[in-house]
């Protein structure tokens, strides 16, 4: 553990959990219309809180909601789905139904948004500088050649070698992993509050993922930071909390330690025994039975039930995220404490 | 249970920060192809297909004018008789044989001599310049105002294709795609010079007398222009650097005309160059409807009155001529897209 | 979604028409058979006596009712033939060279498409400046000097079509063909020493079918209008013929008295045309649709 992180940490724990809450997503829904039927929920009540300075993991396998969550944040889910209940606070204040120019202010200045696939997130027609430019000029009130000096100085920053140089050459002539860097420069240029990872390292070779993780953990050390992504051991390596999604809702959150060594929510255990380990001798990965439940399944009750081992009847209801041994649960029947 | 979050550690701590920055720019460093070696070798394709389509065209017209019947006849008009026709064969040089005949044709092409005008002894390629300038003014114009309205109105078709009013214009650009040029020509005139008498229907008299003509000409890609850049617009504005922008803050226009359309351009490259050649073709027609004093014009008179120097001065001309703006927006392209001016390997 | 819908979405491509599937496609084809259910339908109303001009009903509006009361719906033109009758007359002329032009036209753009996506070297580089070079050059231009060397008449033109505008459509199957030579199928093929002709008909063309039947409606409608333009400028079909060009190009003269006779010719090229590109456009849709499905 890096002492950057472990001394960040000590910092969150000090300020105390109520402290300095940037970010406040409360009970919000996302949802695409279907003609005629009601529509499928891609989010569907998902709450949590980031403080400042935090790295947040957002995990959960695909379809789940995570990166249609991160979506919301900035309001851009795509057509022709839309945010129907709940609310976003940015700061204290309500960013979910601000007018359009409004959110363009949030949207790259307050809010910086790293995606999955670098390869084709920049634009192929427009130089690195440009784009980098055209984003610093819209939030800052600098002059042209300012601006370009702070291009320069965030490439700097994500570690782009002959950073100057770049500036005038386009995305075709660098590598996934250099384009990675500039997409989080990108996403970093107006120093923003907070910034979200959607699967920032998924797409790139083994090698490449070790560098941009580096660059996440030595240079955002200090950043307030949402990490989605479907690897747990990503997760593991930065995050101080993590929210395991299902089914477009947060089952389980609490802190790194406390949820992967001591999972509460039955789906969290399941997807634990099938991470492969190294250090410890097991029979084999142990599967979840079934599948999630798809855009067609009208889902009540809690959706992971139908997957679940320790279903009973009351799972027909849906249970609301509580605070179970200082995590946050959803789950009529979290696994016993057996931590110790 | 042991601490997952402690075994991830090691794998990624290996790597030290500092040394993971250098190791990943090898792949850019590939030798870069300089500018002007990407140019020549486009331009030295086209001067090759030139070349190629000019031999072609004009040795199909040499010989088809043999083959299907005698030129000295043709010649002769319907008055001559033997004596002339023998006389006719030897000025022109049609008692020779056929490869001997050929090799003077084409030394004569190098040479830019087709001959005289079998109409009125004039210099057939002198003819074919005369009429030049009309016809690629009116062509230059009909280009200009077709991709000036063909542009921004299907950048604004594509950049919301599921809009209702757009439905419409899109419902009507199909349909006015099926509408041939010399039909708009047609309906033009009924409208404007016969019906409300605002323009004079034939004939250049005049700025007026180019507005027709013109809307004609560009009526006849214009539509199929349209459609097809909204389609690329469409298919741009669903690209992932279009949602990178938008979480960046960009607004709509930004988004439009600053990340798709340049995108959806280059997609229409192939189109856009072979614009002139359509309405090179086009321009036949219209100044026929027109009785536009242009090439096209000069084209079907001595066409209709078989006089075949001026036929293949004009063939030669055109063909020049389409090449000259396919060559032109080559190099445009060439300028605006990055990905073929600095190519890596 | 039901499995049974499911099922056809998998199924490989055909085109069967009664359950397309496509709105395009099938207004497209709903015009089009329109327009060819008129045209038979001569054969069983229509006397030469039909096409006879009446100097006494020259240039009449639609409606017309003449002295023997027949009625002349879409009116009459400047020799006093009936329009309707006319138009009838001459979709054997507009439809048929451009029908058989565009036949000639497949076959011919397939082959030497096929020929240089599958040989390699000179051959390759051979067929590619040919497409290049023929494809810049205006069509109407070379159509228009070639017609008027081998003569007028439905065979010269249609022949003269299909034998110039081949390369557009030898361009897309070349670069399609080559991408299907790369599939996994056709190495398989090759592997089990399936020889090259084979490979092509049985594994190659089959793929191309819907492109092919795309560029040849769209080309159907191009050519239709080209056949038209040279009536049009007097180099299509015979002077006398009833071809939709030459009814255009008779009623240049009369436009500020008789409108109706540039209008019924008009209207009937450009209903043909409209038709031709919905199925152009509802073939290209369905198979771009269950491309997704089948992964052709």
């Amino acid at each position: 553990m890096s002492s950057v992180k472990e001394s960040a940490r000590a910092a969150a724990s000090v300020a105390g959990k109520s402290g300095d809450t940037i970010l406040s997503v409360n009970d919000i829904v996302v949802e695409f219309p279907r003609g005629g039927k009601s529509g499928f929920r891609a989010i569907n009540g998902v709450s949590f809180d980031l403080r400042q300075g935090e790295t947040l993991g957002l995990v959960g396998e695909s379809g789940s909601g995570k990166s249609m969550t991160a979506l919301s944040l900035l309001s851009i889910v795509p057509l022709p789905g839309r945010i129907i209940q709940g609310s976003i606070s940015l700061r204290g204040e309500r960013i979910d139904n601000l007018p359009v120019n409004e959110l363009r202010k949030i949207r790259g200045k307050r809010i910086g948004m790293v995606f999955q696939d670098p390869m084709t997130g920049l634009n192929p027609v427009r130089s690195i500088g440009g784009q980098l430019t055209e984003s610093v000029l819209r939030h800052q009130n600098v002059t042209k050649a300012e601006a370009e000096e702070i291009a320069f100085k965030a490439l700097d920053d994500v570690g782009i070698p002959s950073a100057r140089d770049r500036l005038k050459g386009y995305p075709h002539e660098l590598s996934g992993g250099l384009r990675q860097r500039v997409m989080i420069a990108l996403a970093l240029i107006n120093h923003p509050d907070v910034i979200i990872a959607d699967e920032a390292t998924t797409s790139l070779d083994a090698t490449i993922q070790a560098q941009i993780l580096d660059v996440f953990r030595v240079r955002l050390s200090k950043a307030t930071l949402i990490m989605i992504t479907h690897d747990l051991g990503v997760a593991a390596e930065i995050c101080d909390r993590i929210a395991v999604m299902y089914a477009g809702r947060i089952v389980e959150l609490g802190t790194i330690s406390e949820v992967l060594t001591n999972p509460k929510h039955p789906y969290t255990v399941g997807l634990l025994s099938a991470v492969p380990r190294f250090d410890v001798r097991r029979p084999k990965l142990v599967p979840i039975p079934g599948t999630p439940p798809t855009a067609e399944d009208i889902v009540r009750g809690c959706p992971f039930a139908p997957r679940c081992r320790h279903a009973q009847s009351k799972c027909e209801e849906r249970p609301p995220l509580e605070i179970v041994d200082g995590r946050q649960v959803a789950c009529w029947f979290p696994r016993g404490s057996n931590a110790a | 249970m042991t601490d997952l979050a402690k075994d991830a550690k090691p794998v990624a701590a290996a790597t030290p920060p500092g040394a993971t920055v250098r190791a990943s720019t090898a792949a850019a460093d590939v030798q870069t192809i300089p500018v002007w070696q990407n140019i020549s070798n486009v331009l030295g394709r086209r001067l090759i297909e030139l070349l190629v389509l000019l031999v072609f065209v004009s040795s199909t017209l040499f010989f088809l004018l043999r083959f299907t019947g005698d030129p000295a006849a043709v010649l002769a008009g319907e008055t001559g008789d033997q004596e002339q026709l023998e006389l006719i064969r030897k000025q022109y040089g049609l008692d020779k044989p056929l490869p001997v005949q050929y090799g003077i044709f084409l030394i004569k092409m190098v040479q830019l001599d087709f001959g005289k005008s079998f109409a009125n002894a004039q210099d057939a390629l002198g003819l074919v310049f005369e009429r030049l300038p009309t016809s690629f003014t009116l062509v230059l114009i009909a280009f200009t105002a077709n991709l000036c309205t063909s542009i921004p109105m299907g950048a604004w078709l594509g950049s919301r294709p599921d809009k209702t009013g757009r439905k419409l214009a899109s419902t009507f650009v199909f349909v006015a795609q099926g509408i041939p040029g010399y039909i708009t020509g047609l309906l033009l005139i009924q409208l404007f010079a016969v019906e409300l008498r605002w323009l004079p229907s034939i004939g250049n008299q005049g700025p007026q007398s180019w507005i027709m003509p013109a809307i004609t000409l560009a009526s006849f890609q214009a539509p199929q222009v349209i459609r097809v850049i909204s389609a690329n617009v469409a298919e741009a504005m669903r690209e992932d650097y279009i949602r990178t922008a938008r979480a960046n803050g960009a607004g709509f226009s930004t988004l439009l005309w600053r990340h798709a359309l340049k995108n959806a351009m280059l997609g229409a490259t192939a189109l856009i160059g072979a614009q002139v050649s359509f309405l090179l073709g086009g321009s036949v027609i219209t100044e026929v409807i027109f009785a536009w004093p242009g090439l096209g014009r000069l084209l079907v008179t001595s066409v209709q009155t078989l006089d075949f120097p001026v036929v293949q001065a004009a063939v030669f001309m055109i063909a020049v001529f389409v090449y000259l703006a396919i060559m032109i927006t080559d190099f445009v392209f060439l300028l605006i897209d990055p990905r073929l001016r600095r190519q890596r390997a | 979604m039901t499995s049974a819908t499911l099922g056809a979405e998998k199924r490989p491509i055909s085109f069967k028409i009664p359950s397309t599937g496509s709105v395009q496609l099938n207004l497209g084809i709903i015009i089009f058979s329109l327009v060819v259910l008129a045209l038979l339908s001569q054969w069983a109303f229509l006397t030469p006596a039909d096409l006879d001009g009446n100097l006494a009903a020259r240039l009449k509006p639609p409606g017309f009712v003449d002295r023997n009361g027949v009625t002349h719906i879409l009116g009459t033109d400047q020799l006093g033939r009936d329009l309707f009758f006319r138009v009838l007359a001459g979709l054997p002329w507009s439809l048929g060279i451009s029908g058989v032009a565009v036949v000639l036209v497949a076959l011919i753009g397939t082959t030497i498409g096929l020929i240089g996506a599958w040989n390699s070297g000179i051959v390759r580089t051979v067929v590619l400046l040919g497409i290049a070079s023929i494809i810049a050059m205006p069509f109407l231009v070379l159509a228009l000097v070639v017609v008027a060397l081998i003569g007028r008449g439905f065979w010269p033109i249609s022949l003269t079509m299909g034998f110039i505008a081949w390369p557009a459509i030898a361009r897309v199957i070349y670069a399609e063909s080559r991408g299907l030579l790369q599939r996994e199928y056709v190495l398989a093929a090759q592997l089990f020493g399936v020889r090259s002709i084979p490979i092509l008909l049985f594994h190659v063309l089959p793929g191309l079918r819907p492109t092919i039947l795309v560029m040849a409606a769209f080309f159907f409608a191009v050519l239709l209008i080209i056949e038209s333009a040279l009536s049009f400028l007097g180099l299509g079909a015979p002077l006398n013929a009833p071809s939709w060009g030459n009814m255009l190009s008779d009623s240049r003269q009369y436009l500020v008295n008789a409108p109706w006779m540039m209008l019924v010719p008009a209207a009937a090229i450009v209903s043909s045309v409209i038709s031709l590109n919905l199925i152009g456009d509802g073939v290209a849709e369905l198979s771009r649709r269950r491309g997704r499905a089948v992964d052709v």
